[in-house]
């Protein structure tokens, strides 16, 4: 089920952190991943899951100044999606108070069928993955 | 949605008819509130989206209902459409400060949005969920394992 003229990549860049802008980011990530043939509840999870690692790092990343972070969104041709959520900040590790503060990583790895965080020096870049029907 | 009265629930009976409603928008209606008081028992209904930009909203709306010192706190969650981590951050701490007023937090979640959230964060286990309002007033829980529908409409 691939995406034929569908627009099979998505960027959204230089995302600020603003409540609203993620708002409608999660929201656009959700159509176009319906656009390109994702289950519904895949894309669900897809939205849901990315919202968290646009929180995450808009929330941890910036302790203080004003969070940049990029999302990109490709389409497979088996009819998966990776998406790739990017920021610029330092990793600031969950506090060791899992209870509280910690879920969004743990929704991540939940919810997408795979998943990779890379800490670096210049920053976070958390890899998301839901196969497709041709990928399992 | 269940209204009707409900009257086997240990004396606590809920009236729309009687019920003060408020009702509150915030955040550009991303997010309402509606608050029913009856006896000993509040309703808190949540409609919308419950994420960075909203859930300051509710945990101050669910921390003053708290300060009044009901006997119970319901959070309905069923018109919630999108719920987030921030989300069972604010049910985490209510739960936390109920728990020291001594008053009893009961959750509703009955959607596919809601629900899922709450369980693979395990949280499905520390909040006693409820499937309607009737069900919780009438503190009748959601057994968690078999709450999900196998195809949810949404």
């Amino acid at each position: 089920m691939t995406a034929d003229a569908a627009v099979t990549r998505l960027e959204c860049a230089e995302i600020t952190g603003d409540a609203a802008q993620l708002a409608d980011v999660r929201s656009r990530l959700r159509k176009w991943a319906i656009a390109v043939g994702m289950r519904s509840e895949d894309a669900d999870d897809l939205e849901l899951a990315s919202y968290e690692a646009l929180a995450n790092a808009a929330e941890h990343a910036y302790p203080a100044g004003r969070p940049r972070v990029d999302l990109e969104a490709v389409a497979t041709a088996g009819g998966g999606v990776l998406v790739t959520v990017r920021d610029h900040g330092h990793w600031r590790p969950p506090p060791t108070d899992p209870g509280f503060r910690g879920r969004g990583l743990g929704m991540i790895r939940a919810l997408a069928h795979r998943s990779e965080i890379e800490r670096t020096e210049t920053g976070t870049v958390v890899h998301m993955q839901w196969f497709g029907p041709d990928e399992i | 949605m269940d209204e009707d009265a409900v009257s086997d629930g240990g004396g606590v009976e809920l009236n729309p008819l009687l019920a003060a409603h408020v009702q509150q928008d915030t955040d550009e209606e991303m997010m309402s509130l509606t608050v029913l008081h009856d006896g000993g028992a509040v309703i808190v209904a949540v409609t919308g989206e419950i994420d960075l930009a909203t859930a300051a909203s509710l945990r101050d709306a669910l921390s003053a209902e708290l300060a009044a010192g009901p006997d119970v706190l319901i959070v309905d969650l069923d018109g919630v459409e999108f719920f987030t981590s921030v989300g069972l951050t604010t049910l985490a701490l209510t739960q936390r400060s109920a728990e020291e007023r001594g008053v009893a937090l009961r959750v509703i979640a009955t959607s596919r949005a809601t629900l899922r959230p709450l369980q693979i964060t395990g949280m499905a286990d520390d909040l006693a969920l409820y499937a309607s309002r009737a069900d919780a007033i009438a503190d009748q829980p959601l057994r968690v394992a078999g709450a999900l529908p196998a195809d949810p409409a949404n």
